[in-house]
């Protein structure tokens, strides 16, 4: 599978190459590529039409780095408490001809993620609360390959674009409990934008996807092995499949749709609306196919934003909000004859509704090759509301987030610099977990009481990101970056990031 | 352009409004469900009392428990699902004048409880108090060496004469079910409810009357009957077991101190996970039996997309000819108990998971009912292994 990434990757990147020329120095465009202001707003280039109009020059950027992240204790048991990976990362982004452009990225992962407990899946964020558990858990070694490409190519007042990345993962642990799991992830979105007049564009586009997990967990020890629980939700689980049904699989799919308004030169209104639906089947492949869950997850996301990028003194106002509304179905499984179950019905018992609200600002200078800043105060509301209907069971979780965002460029002869530091103070305002009918049998309710000590308390996060470039002959560089983040919880939980990369860009 | 952008704005936030706003239908779907009872026809002027209803969810574990009988049924409202259903009340009735009591019990398994309405009409049944032998113990599970390997061959049954008078041990018989209780099958011809199904038959030898047991004592039919602490610090003795098991067909010890007990079909060999169900019988003359009593059932072996009928043969022991009956099982692997659960609506089980490592060295145990005042213990015998053993026990013959 490496090989292969490395073969594709390399195709590409040499294709790229040829094309990129640009006249604008390389710390220039490096600096503006990563600025507050370049990314202000960010949800209108999920249409590829749109994303014609992102950059005005051309960047690429080839990079292998190293991340470790230790922490006392997991935020959330089933993602795993550490993390350690070597990372190979490239993007490009660049006219074709007068009236084209592409782009695209890449980035290969391996490493291994520690003490992942109450979770023998892989992408849980996506697939939770469905998920095979057992009390054991341990590390989980991955690799993990992303392809994504995009083209958008511009006719008078109509641009048009399409875009597709795959994402595969593979994690596996060596040592009982075994799992191993394969996440295929395919998107596309295809688009279009109208020139409204000579500052705006509105666009249109349709996205699409298919999803696929294969979960395959093993015990090899003659002596025997753990439970296995196939979770419902806050701690509820099919008693029936106990120790039994680790042959599953994902089958989902997704599809939305997204519209645009923004003016072409980065200053004015701009807006953006986006729906999609997800969907996936649990299904027990060991019991024939058996499908025991499903999931239905729609989501909607809006940003508005004003934007004034055009001079010196570059500011803007921004916000954004996102509502996440999933509905949980279990399957009722009749009697079994030679291991074939009979579905007899449904019961609709989990919902969970999220909601992220964030008001934004950026004030900036931007001085070219001398001293540019910016500031970006940020305010949040964030709202998490599990419910298991039947027994009743509900977790409630809301934040009110405040936080700051510094950045700076300075050039010295080929040197640039950039410091960016981030803080952000997240305040939890209400914390509820009622759970009843509670049996000591019930042993995946760890995790839940795991997962909530964390986040129904206050926490805060720091990160400091220093760059520095160096421009080489033939309007190329190199950079070294190192990133660190320090994230506490009140409940008495650190983790320390360190990641550190280098690489080439052009 | 602005009153686009405007106009633009209040449609996401409409259409925010509008998706956010739809709330889920928040109703689990439940059926009114109503049990009706009958009782066989020779209880005179019979009356319930105290009846209590379990409705165990087979997917969720949820047990909902009802006490509303009355007039020979019950009406609940519980979720849809699949659910497991005992009963047990008390029972006053008249015999041939005599005024009686007794414990009642009722069990139907897997019952697919859905839609609006279903109802189900179930016979009870009144606990005899067993007037021969009991299974006191089975120890199924072998034990594990101190460099944890496991270690067979010391496994053994153990019979009690839990009555007030002498009994004999000549002639009694141990079953082993054909059928796994981890492993439902729709075996047609069903004979569940008159007989079971059995793959092994062992005999105890005698001519009615050589093998006397007195009240309160017990007979240990041992594996290999030797003494396997000699050679595994964690096992036992068994070298003074009443009988032995033997199979002549190379391999299997024989201490010929021990009188081996008779093997008049299959091969009899303890399923270690406890899959399969024991239970003790008085078959009578055993060539009548053997010529009498085969089983010939069929039933579809179904894989994927495949399908294969299966044809295949065994013994059935009638219900009457049952005196005790013990079903083991796996928590997370039951599906269904393999004899009539006039004989045991319950099951019991060493190891919570299939292939338990923590299932090694225990044993089932009935447990003491109560004591006489000579000092005899009286077991339980409510025909209900999950109330009358103590599962995961510690082996007698450790105590």
């Amino acid at each position: 599978m490496i090989s292969r990434f490395i073969l594709v990757f390399s195709l590409i990147f040499q294709t790229f190459g040829v094309w990129a020329q640009d006249s604008i120095p390389v710390n220039t465009r490096t600096r503006t590529y990563f600025s507050p202001t370049e990314n202000f707003v960010s949800q209108l280039y999920d249409n590829p039409a749109i994303n014609y109009y992102a950059h005005t020059f051309s960047i690429s950027e080839i990079q292998i780095g190293w991340k470790q992240q230790n922490a006392n204790k997991a935020i959330l048991p089933q993602l795993g408490s550490e993390v350690s990976n070597f990372s190979f990362n490239a993007f490009s982004y660049m006219p074709l001809k007068a009236n084209s452009k592409v782009w695209g990225s890449a980035y290969f992962k391996k490493g291994r993620k520690e003490k992942v407990e109450w979770n023998e899946a892989s992408d849980y964020l996506m697939v939770y609360p469905y998920v095979v558990a057992d009390s054991i858990g341990g590390e989980m070694d991955f690799e993990e390959y992303y392809f994504a490409g995009g083209y958008a190519q511009e006719h008078e007042r109509l641009t048009w674009g399409i875009y597709g990345n795959y994402r595969a993962l593979i994690e596996y642990r060596k040592i009982d409990p075994r799992p191993k799991n394969i996440v295929s992830d395919l998107r596309a979105s295809i688009g279009i934008s109208v020139k409204l007049n000579r500052q705006y564009l509105a666009g249109i586009a349709l996205h699409a996807g298919k999803y696929k997990q294969t979960n395959d967990l093993k015990f090899f020890s003659e002596l025997g092995s753990a439970v296995t629980y196939n979770l419902s939700g806050l701690g509820m689980d099919y008693v029936r499949f106990r120790r039994g049904a680790t042959s599953i699989y994902y089958d989902g799919e997704r599809y939305g749709a997204s519209i645009e308004i923004l003016p072409r030169n980065k200053t004015g209104l701009s807006g953006a609306f986006g729906y999609e639906k997800f969907s996936f089947e649990k299904i027990i492949s060991d019991l024939n196919d058996l499908p025991l869950n499903e999931l239905k997850q729609n989501e909607m996301k809006a940003e508005l934003a004003y934007t004034s990028f055009q001079s010196v003194h570059q500011w803007g106002i921004r916000t954004k909000a996102s509502y996440q509304k999933r509905k949980g179905i279990e399957s009722l499984i009749g009697s079994a004859s030679t291991n074939v179950y009979e579905k007899t019905g449904e019961a609709e018992q989990l919902s969970v509704k999220r909601t992220d609200i964030t008001l934004s600002g950026v004030y900036g200078r931007d001085k070219n090759q001398r001293l540019t800043w910016y500031v970006s105060p940020r305010a949040g509301f964030n709202s998490f509301e599990m419910e298991y209907l039947d027994p009743a069971r509900v977790m409630k979780l809301e934040y009110l987030s405040g936080g700051m965002n510094f950045f700076a460029s300075a050039g010295y002869k080929k040197s640039a610099f950039q410091l960016t530091l981030d803080g952000e103070y997240r305040n939890n305002s209400t914390a509820d977990l009622q759970l009843t009918e509670i049996n000591k049998e019930q042993i995946a309710l760890a995790g839940v009481y795991a997962a909530y000590d964390n986040l129904s308390t206050n926490n805060w996060t720091t990160n400091i990101e220093l760059r520095w470039n160096y421009t080489l002959p033939k309007n190329r560089g190199i950079f070294i970056k190192l990133n660190w983040q320090h994230d506490s919880y009140k409940s008495d939980l650190h983790r320390e990031t360190l990641q550190a990369h280098c690489g080439f860009v052009f | 352009m602005k009153n686009n952008f405007i106009i633009f704005s209040l449609l996401i936030m409409t259409i925010f409004n509008l998706l956010s706003c739809t709330d889920d239908d928040k109703n689990i779907q439940t059926t009114e469900f109503k049990l009706t009872t009958t009782l066989p026809a020779d209880y005179e002027d019979p009356s319930i009392s105290n009846m209590v209803v379990n409705f165990t969810n087979v997917n969720t574990g949820r047990v909902i428990s009802d006490n509303s009988f009355a007039n020979n049924e019950v009406t609940v409202t519980i979720p849809e699902g699949m659910y497991h259903i005992s009963m047990e009340g008390a029972i006053q009735y008249k015999r041939e004048g005599k005024n009686m009591n007794g414990q009642i019990r009722g069990y139907e398994e897997s019952v697919n409880i859905t839609g609006a309405s279903a109802s189900l009409t179930t016979e009870l049944f009144v606990s005899q108090i067993s007037s021969d032998f009991i299974i006191a113990e089975i120890f199924f599970t072998g034990t594990l060496t101190e460099e944890g390997k496991q270690y067979d061959g010391d496994k053994y049954i153990k019979i009690y004469n839990n009555t007030d008078k002498v009994l004999y041990a000549d002639g009694l018989s141990i079953l082993e079910s054909t059928f796994l209780t981890v492993d439902k099958q729709d075996y047609t011809p069903n004979i569940m409810n008159q007989a079971m199904a059995v793959s092994s038959i062992l005999t105890i030898p005698g001519s009615g009357t050589e093998h006397p047991v007195n009240p309160g004592e017990f007979m240990i039919i041992a594996d290999n009957a030797i003494n396997h602490h000699a050679q595994n610090s964690q096992s036992f003795d068994l070298s003074k077991a009443n009988f032995e098991i033997y199979y002549d067909d190379g391999g299997d010890i024989d201490n010929p101190e021990v009188p081996n007990i008779l093997t008049p079909y299959g091969k009899f060999i303890f399923h270690n996970r406890g899959f399969r169900s024991y239970a003790i019988a008085r078959l009578g003359d055993m060539e009548e039996f053997l010529k009498n009593y085969t089983y010939d059932y069929e039933w579809m072996f179904i894989f994927g997309e495949y399908e294969i009928p299966q044809a295949e043969s065994c013994y059935k022991v009638p219900n009457e000819m049952i005196v005790d009956a013990v079903n083991l099982s796996v928590k997370s692997e039951f599906q269904w108990i393999v004899t009539s659960p006039t004989l045991d609506m319950g099951w019991t089980y060493c190891g919570v998971i299939d292939k338990d490592n923590n299932r090694y060295g225990k044993s089932v145990l009935r447990k003491t009912f109560s004591t006489t005042e000579d000092g005899r213990a009286i077991l339980a015998d409510s025909n209900n292994s999950t109330l009358d053993f103590t599962p995961e026990a510690t082996p007698s013959l450790k105590q």
